[in-house]
C-alpha cells in the first residue's frame, strides 16, 4: 500500500474509533447494546488462574496419555518400518501394489460412484455475529436498520422444512455483457440488498462443462492412482443458495439491486401489497431470481469482469470492478481486531474499504447514487427485507412447483442425485461407455 | 510463563518415553543376532544402529520388490495422436471441454501394445502405472516438440508410465552391510535419437539391461528405476518428427556407504556403458 493508501486508512480507523467512543446520539447504538445483549459472552483470553500449584492431576494424567498415544505410534512405525535388513530382497516386504479398483461390479465400482451432496432442509436459528457482520439462519431476517426480525413477523407459510423444495423448471437467460445497467428512471426508489453470501438451501445446481470435466477427472485420478491428492467422487461445485427477498417500501416504483459476493445465489422476490417493482439488477455469480409477475430484471455476472477475488486484488477503482464489496462497519469483529493492531485483519478491512471504494465508484457512475442507498445488508441471509416489517402478513413461496430464471450455464440441474448421475454419465461417455477399458489389466508372462 | 513450563515438561516426559521404545527395540535386535550367532547361524549385523534403514525403507520396497507391480520401476512413454483418430467410428465430436477428459480416459490402451512387447524381455509383467492426457487445438501455443498447427478438432498428446515386474535378476541387496540407495542415469543408444519402432525399442531394453549387469557384477545389485522414451523432434515442421525418442534410463542400487563414494555408482555406469561402446566397436570392426 502506498503512503497515501496508509493514511487514508489511518484516518478511517481513527474516524471509526473516533466514532466509537463518542456517547453522542447515533441512531444504531442503542440497538447495538440490546443485540449485544444477546450475544453470549466472549470467553476472556487469558483465564483466571485458579491458584495452587496449576497441575492438577487430571491435567497431568491428559498430558501422560497423549504422551503413551504417541510412544505407542512411534512404536508402532518403528515395527512396521525397521524389519531385519537381510530380509529386504525377500519374502516380508509390505505389498506396494496399488489396490485394483473395483471396475468389474459396475455400477457399484468406486469409479462410478460420485458423491451425493444432499441439500438438508434449513434448521431454525438465529443470527450471530462474524468477522464481518452479522450471519442470519433460516429464519431470521437481515433488516434495513440492522432489527431482529423473525420471518414470522412478516410472512405466513414459511417452512422450514420444505426450504429445500423443488422448483418445476429452469430457465436460462444470458446476462448483461457489458457492466452496464439500465439507468434508474425519475420517480423510481433505489434500493439495495448487498451479502456476502445467501444462506438458504436449494436443490438447483449450475455448473460449467470445464467444471463437469475437470470434476470427473479428478475422480478418476483419485479413484485410480492418487487418492490423497484428489477426492474420490468429487462434484463440481455449483448449488445456488437461496435468498428470500420480501419488499415492503411503498415510497415509489422500486428499483432494487440484488448484491451476492460469493456463491451462486437464487433470490426468492416477494412483493407485498401496494408495492411497485420497477426493474431488479441482480449482481453475483450464478444467479437465479423467481421474479414478480411481470417485473423486468437483468443480471451481472461478476467472474465476467472481475477474474480474482484475491484481497488486493480489487483495490483500485477502475472500469467494470462490479464485486459487491461491503463497507466495514464498527460493529463488525474483524474492525475490533483491526483497531486493537491485528495485522491480519488490518490488512482484510483494507482491502474491504478499498473494493468498496472501487465498487461504489463504478455503481456511482453506473445508477447515479450511493450504494448505501436504502440498503440492507448483511454477511449471510437466507432472509432480507426491503422496507419495514409490514402491518399484515405476506404469504411464503417456496421454490416448489416454479419457474426459475438462471443465469446460462452449460449444466442447470435439479436435483442433487441428478449432479451424481450427470458425473457418472460425462465418465461412460468420456470412456467409451465401458468404465472397465480405462485402466486395463496388469499383463503377465504366461507360464 | 505457564505454557512454556507445560511445554517444558511435556518434551522433558517425552524424550526418556520416546527413548524407550527405541532402545527396547534396539535390543532386542542384538539380543536375536546374537542368539543367532549362538546357533551358528551366519548373521548380517549392521554397523550402524537398525535406525539406518529407516530412510530407504519405501525405496527398497518399490525397487525390489520381487513379484510386485510398483511405482519404482517403471517405463514412461509419450503419443501424440489427432483427437479425432481416439474416437470410435461415428462417435459424436464432443465439446472442446471434453476432449481432455476424452483423451485421458482412453489414453491407457493406446500403451498396452509397449506393455506387451516388454514381456519376456525386459519383464514377465507389467500395468499402467498412471496417465494423462493434453488436447491442444489450432490457435494453441505451440511447443518445441509439437510446432507445427494443431487440428481444429484438437492433437491429443498421450503420457503413461508402464509399471514392469523385471524379468532380469535384481540381485541381492540383503548381503550389502551398510546399504543405502544410490541412482545413476544414462542417456541409451549414445545419445542418439533413434526410430520409435518396437525393434528400436527392444535395443533400448537390451542396453538397459546390459547395463545394469554389470552394475551388478560391481554392487550385487541393480535395478532399471526407469527408462523414459521421450519423443525428439529431427526438424522443424517435419510430421514425422515425432516417430523419433530418445531413451535415458536410470539404474537404482544398494551399496554399502562406507566402501563407495556417493558418486561411485555413476562413475561405475559411465565405465560400464564406455567398456560396452568400446566392445561393440571392436565388434563392428571385426565382422564384414
Amino acid at each position: 500500500m502506498d503512503e497515501q493508501q496508509k493514511h487514508d486508512f489511518a484516518a478511517r480507523l481513527q474516524r471509526i474509533q473516533a466514532r466509537q467512543d463518542d456517547p453522542g446520539p447515533q441512531p444504531e447504538q442503542p440497538e447495538m447494546v440490546q443485540m449485544g445483549d444477546q450475544l453470549p459472552p466472549l470467553p476472556p483470553v487469558n483465564p483466571p488462574s485458579g491458584g495452587g500449584s496449576g497441575f492438577g492431576p487430571i491435567r497431568i494424567a491428559l498430558i501422560f496419555c497423549v504422551i503413551l498415544a504417541m510412544g505407542s505410534l512411534g512404536a508402532r512405525y518403528l515395527a512396521d518400518m525397521a524389519q531385519d535388513p537381510a530380509t529386504v530382497a525377500d519374502a516380508p516386504l509390505t505389498p506396494a501394489e496399488r489396490p485394483q479398483p473395483d471396475i468389474a461390479s459396475e455400477p457399484q465400482s468406486a469409479l462410478l460412484a460420485f458423491d451425493v451432496d444432499r441439500s438438508e432442509p434449513e434448521q431454525a436459528g438465529r443470527r450471530t455475529i462474524s468477522d464481518r457482520g452479522y450471519d442470519h439462519s433460516s429464519g431470521s431476517v437481515a433488516t434495513p436498520d440492522g432489527a431482529l426480525v423473525q420471518v414470522a413477523d412478516i410472512a405466513t407459510g414459511f417452512d422450514l422444512a420444505g426450504t429445500n423444495a423443488a422448483p418445476a423448471e429452469l430457465v436460462r437467460f444470458q446476462p448483461n455483457e457489458t457492466c452496464t445497467l439500465r439507468p434508474p428512471q425519475a420517480g423510481e426508489v433505489l434500493r439495495n440488498v448487498r451479502l456476502s453470501g445467501a444462506n438458504g438451501e436449494t436443490p438447483v445446481h449450475a455448473f460449467s462443462d470445464e467444471a463437469l470435466a475437470k470434476a470427473v477427472l479428478d475422480h478418476t485420478q483419485a479413484a485410480l492412482f492418487k487418492p490423497k491428492s484428489y477426492e474420490v467422487g468429487t462434484t463440481a461445485k455449483g448449488r445456488l443458495n437461496r435468498a428470500d427477498v420480501f419488499v415492503t417500501d411503498t415510497s415509489g416504483p422500486i428499483y432494487l439491486v440484488l448484491q451476492a459476493m460469493w456463491g451462486n445465489t437464487l433470490w426468492n422476490v416477494h412483493r407485498g401489497p401496494g408495492v411497485q417493482i420497477a426493474h431488479i439488477a441482480i449482481i453475483g455469480n450464478t444467479s437465479g431470481i423467481i421474479a414478480p409477475e411481470g417485473v423486468p430484471f437483468e443480471a451481472l455476472r461478476i467472474t465476467d469482469f472481475v477474474t480474482s477475488f484475491e484481497f488486493g486484488a480489487n483495490d483500485t477503482v477502475r472500469p467494470c470492478m462490479i464485486a459487491p464489496y461491503r463497507l466495514p462497519k464498527p460493529d463488525w469483529v474483524a474492525s475490533q481486531k483491526a483497531l486493537k493492531g491485528n495485522t491480519l485483519f488490518e490488512n482484510q478491512m483494507f482491502s474491504f474499504n478499498s473494493g468498496h471504494r472501487a465498487f461504489s465508484a463504478w455503481y456511482q457512475e453506473t445508477l447515479g447514487a450511493d450504494p448505501e442507498t436504502g440498503l440492507t445488508e448483511a454477511e449471510g441471509a437466507a432472509h432480507a427485507l426491503v422496507g419495514p416489517v409490514p402491518s399484515s402478513l405476506l404469504g411464503y413461496r417456496s421454490l416448489a412447483g416454479r419457474t426459475v430464471h438462471v443465469v446460462a450455464a452449460d449444466n442447470l440441474i435439479i436435483g442433487d442425485e441428478v449432479v451424481a448421475d450427470t458425473h457418472r454419465a460425462a465418465l461412460l461417455a468420456a470412456a467409451g461407455g465401458d468404465a472397465r477399458a480405462i485402466l486395463p489389466a496388469a499383463r503377465r508372462v504366461q507360464p | 510463563m505457564r505454557g512454556i513450563f507445560s511445554v517444558i515438561v511435556v518434551i522433558l516426559m517425552a524424550l526418556p518415553l520416546a527413548w524407550f521404545y527405541v532402545a527396547m527395540y534396539w535390543g532386542f535386535t542384538v539380543s536375536r543376532d546374537i542368539a543367532a550367532i549362538e546357533r551358528g547361524e551366519d548373521v548380517d549385523m549392521p554397523v550402524f544402529p537398525p535406525l539406518e534403514w529407516l530412510a530407504n525403507r519405501g525405496d527398497l520396497r518399490t525397487t525390489f520388490a520381487p513379484d510386485e507391480l510398483t511405482d519404482g520401476r517403471t517405463v514412461s512413454a509419450q503419443i501424440a495422436i489427432p483427437f479425432a483418430d481416439m474416437l470410435e467410428e461415428g462417435e459424436a465430436m464432443p465439446d472442446r471441454a471434453f476432449r481432455e477428459l476424452y483423451a485421458t480416459l482412453r489414453a491407457a490402451g493406446y500403451f498396452m501394445p509397449l506393455c506387451d512387447e516388454m514381456l519376456g524381455t525386459l519383464a514377465v509383467a507389467c500395468d499402467i502405472g498412471s496417465f494423462q492426457a493434453d488436447v491442444r487445438h489450432a490457435g494453441d501455443r505451440a511447443s518445441r516438440l509439437y510446432p507445427s498447427d494443431y487440428p481444429e478438432t484438437g492433437l491429443a498428446i498421450l503420457k503413461a508410465s508402464i509399471r514392469y515386474i523385471p524379468a532380469y535378476p535384481m540381485g541381492n541387496p540383503s548381503i550389502v552391510q551398510n546399504g543405502y540407495t544410490e541412482s545413476a542415469r544414462l542417456r541409451l543408444m549414445g545419445e542418439a535419437s533413434v526410430e520409435d519402432t518396437p525393434e528400436a525399442r527392444q535395443e533400448i531394453y537390451a542396453e538397459a539391461m546390459a547395463l545394469c549387469g554389470g552394475l551388478r557384477v560391481t554392487f550385487g545389485n541393480c535395478v532399471i528405476r526407469s527408462i523414459e522414451l521421450e519423443p525428439k523432434r529431427k526438424r522443424r515442421g517435419d510430421p514425422e518428427d515425432q516417430r523419433l525418442i530418445r531413451a535415458t534410463a536410470s539404474f537404482k542400487l544398494v551399496v554399502d556407504k562406507t566402501k563407495f563414494r556417493r558418486d561411485a555408482v555413476q562413475a561405475a555406469l559411465d565405465e560400464v556403458a564406455a567398456t560396452r561402446l568400446a566392445a561393440i566397436e571392436r565388434v563392428r570392426q571385426i565382422l564384414p
